[in-house]
């Protein structure tokens, strides 16, 4: 009975700090909205993801279109990007399920799942530092990157730079890449299959990924 | 239980010299052997579920019983509930499973959360209203074949289960899944039989079909087969598997016409339904069909011939043997082949899934040792695990519900589930992959309907390919 009395009279003071907080501290979306960032959230179509790889027999590739996560940039980016340092570090976290990425064949799928642990480690995950610009300042269409950011496979975290390609159109953002990696950086073993069919460490990821403001609720 | 796989330990060195003398003497008589890779990918996948899919079995009948019998082979598959309005039957199937729960209402199943695919093995008449509600309340749906008594019902539940999103269904015709044939598909494609003649296959056995009924309502639900308003007859109740198999194994086209014969040759017990029945199917190019179902003999049992110009195919009991015509060019791999005498023709065995060198011993080294209707379950739970793990991934990344992105993500995501056997992929793959949809369901079920009415009506009936169509 007396532990319940504490805490019917601590709910108000409860209620009262947690409002306070939210006035207080730097909520991100609050914040963000203030600063005049789009959160661009990833859509379910106009993505797609490829591995491509090699191997003792034939070269090899996984596919998919399933890249989820989102991005906060300033209402001018990609084009502020291109000279303002503080547009050129916007948030960004990609997710790519382990599962949507498929080969032709299912033993492929089955190994590959198996060697990047899957069902502990469901989704490859990228997460951007920073963009570096190569295009000039003003050029129009697909602006270039330098992207720097930190691949997550298997759980190893490795920071890495890629070239990326950013452009806007009709609102959304359409981001595309391709960088090498070997497998063993992340601790994947490379998939022997029936057997005989060794693949190679050397792979490359490539990507587009398509994102749109999210809208109002 | 797993799959068995080939015992490589029981072959010793003693088979090796003999087998290799074998091959030797054989290669001196011109014969050949044609063996698929053994499925060691298969095996190994076999050796631990990566995942549990809740089953609920709807009618346990015969075949109801038997469904469960194959699914208690499969590791994979967890029985949660089991189904039949009969109390009698109810307990016997629920004997298979015991731990699952025991249910008079089919509605009660399908409002029990925890079953996440049903099967449908109840009467073909009792077909839609179960599988409509089934897909209705979001469940996976194996659906017993045919599909229906009426074209109307059998394109209810076909476009219900095309229009469904995240669901999987999959049509009866465990034929389509048995590996001997998804391995022999490709090989007959590749024009192995020369130019195709005609094909001709027959299921004989001596059996009523009537069953002894405790009273006379049961007697009208046991019976049902013999009933010509719910019945499609043997056309439809057995032969459509036959029926299935010339135009998708044999030519893979529609026939454009069937032909049909029917009489009550020996159970004169006052039943309408015809004990015995032929059914002539006509092919674009003039290549026909000869069918023949008996319940009044059960000589020759059960088998298909598929005749060419330069060789022919026949199968029996899973088993397939090819026999070449004289003037038949040498397709280069008879000389491991084994062959076995019939009568007064020499058969090389086409084997699905065997070892060479166990093979050419004389031994059964099949990797397939089930029926095919263990094979159809199979592809059935690793087809709605594949789409359920696709569906769990897309909701996780685009929370929100966006049906129509759902559904074209899981068109562009879908790997051969329903789709022809690759001649790329291994057997292993096409046999777990494989399956056949509403539409192969649909068309079958046109075509068992129509075969019934031929053998009713005793007349020729022309098949426009729109009837087969799923619009």
């Amino acid at each position: 009975m007396k532990s319940e009395i504490i805490f019917r009279r601590s709910i108000p003071l409860v209620v009262t700090a947690f409002i306070c907080s939210l006035a207080i501290q730097p909520v991100s979306a609050q914040t963000n909205a203030s600063a005049g960032l789009v959160r661009y959230q990833a859509q379910p179509k106009g993505s797609s993801c490829k591995i491509d790889g090699t191997s003792n027999i034939h070269d090899w590739s996984m596919e998919g279109t399933l890249i989820g996560g989102f991005m906060e940039a300033d209402a001018g980016f990609p084009d502020s990007a291109l000279t303002n340092a503080a547009a050129a570090r916007p948030v960004v976290q990609v997710s790519i399920p382990v599962r949507s990425l498929k080969s032709p064949h299912t033993t492929m799928d089955t190994r590959m799942q198996k060697e990047m642990d899957e069902p502990n480690h469901k989704n490859i995950q990228y997460r951007l530092i920073e963009l570096k610009p190569k295009s000039a300042a003003g050029a129009t269409g697909a602006l270039q990157f330098d992207a720097t950011g930190v691949l997550t496979v298997k759980g190893v975290s490795r920071t890495n730079t890629m070239p990326v390609t950013i452009q806007k159109a009709e609102g959304k953002l359409k981001v595309a890449g391709a960088i090498a990696v070997k497998m063993t950086d992340f601790g994947v073993t490379p998939p022997v299959t029936l057997g005989m069919f060794t693949t190679g460490d050397d792979i490359k990821l490539s990507f587009e990924w398509v994102t749109a403001p999210k809208p109002a609720p | 239980m797993n799959p068995p796989t080939p015992d490589a330990s029981g072959f010793n060195r003693r088979d090796f010299l003999k087998g290799g003398s074998f091959a030797t003497l054989m290669a001196m008589m011109g014969g050949v052997q044609l063996l698929a890779p053994v499925d060691e990918a298969r095996a190994e996948e076999s050796k631990e579920p990566k995942f549990k899919l809740k089953f609920g079995v709807i009618g346990l009948g015969a075949w109801g019983r038997e469904m469960l019998d194959q699914l208690g082979r499969t590791p994979e598959a967890q029985i949660v509930a089991v189904c039949d309005h009969y109390p009698a039957s109810l307990k016997r199937g629920g004997s298979k499973a015991p731990d699952a729960a025991q249910i008079a209402d089919y509605k009660e199943l399908l409002a029990n959360k925890d079953v996440q695919a049903v099967i449908v093995a109840t009467p073909t008449h009792l077909h839609k209203d179960i599988v409509l509600a089934a897909l209705a309340a979001g469940k996976h749906v194996y659906c017993e074949m045919p599909l229906a008594h009426t074209i109307e019902d059998a394109k209810a539940i076909a476009m219900a289960a095309k229009n469904s999103v995240g669901q999987f269904f999959q049509s009866g015709l465990q034929m389509r899944c048995d590996p001997q044939r998804q391995w022999l598909s490709p090989h007959i494609r590749t024009g192995v039989l020369g130019k195709p003649v005609m094909a001709r296959s027959q299921w004989h056995k001596k059996q009523s079909w009537r069953v002894p009924s405790p009273n006379p309502t049961r007697e009208i639900e046991l019976n049902w087969r013999l009933d010509p308003k719910l019945s499609l007859g043997l056309a439809g109740e057995v032969s459509l598997h036959l029926l299935d198999q010339a135009g998708w194994f044999f030519l893979n086209k529609l026939p454009v016409a069937v032909t049909g014969h029917g009489a009550i040759a020996h159970w004169k017990d006052g039943r309408e339904v015809a004990d015995t029945a032929q059914v002539q199917l006509e092919y674009p190019g003039g290549v026909q069909l000869s069918h023949d179902v008996t319940l009044a003999c059960s000589f020759d049992a059960e088998h298909e011939i598929y005749f060419g110009n330069e060789t022919t195919v026949m199968m029996r009991d899973g088993n397939a043997w090819m026999f070449k015509e004289v003037d038949a060019p040498l397709l280069g791999w008879e000389v491991y082949a084994r062959r076995d005498e019939f009568y007064k023709a020499t058969g090389i065995a086409l084997v699905a899934g065997g070892s060479k060198q166990t093979s050419l011993t004389g031994g059964s080294s099949s990797a397939f040792p089930f029926p095919p209707l263990y094979y159809a379950l199979d592809a059935f739970l690793k087809n709605c695990a594949e789409l359920n793990a696709s569906v769990e991934d897309f909701n996780t990344n685009f929370p929100g519900g966006d049906k129509q992105a759902l559904k074209e993500y899981l068109a562009s995501a879908a790997r051969p589930t329903g789709q022809e056997v690759s001649p790329t992929a291994t057997a292993a793959e096409n046999v777990i992959r494989f399956a056949p949809r509403q539409d192969v369901g649909f068309a079958a079920t046109v075509l068992a309907i129509k075969a019934n009415e031929a053998v009713v009506k005793g007349r020729r009936i022309e098949l426009p390919k729109e009837i087969f169509e799923l619009a």
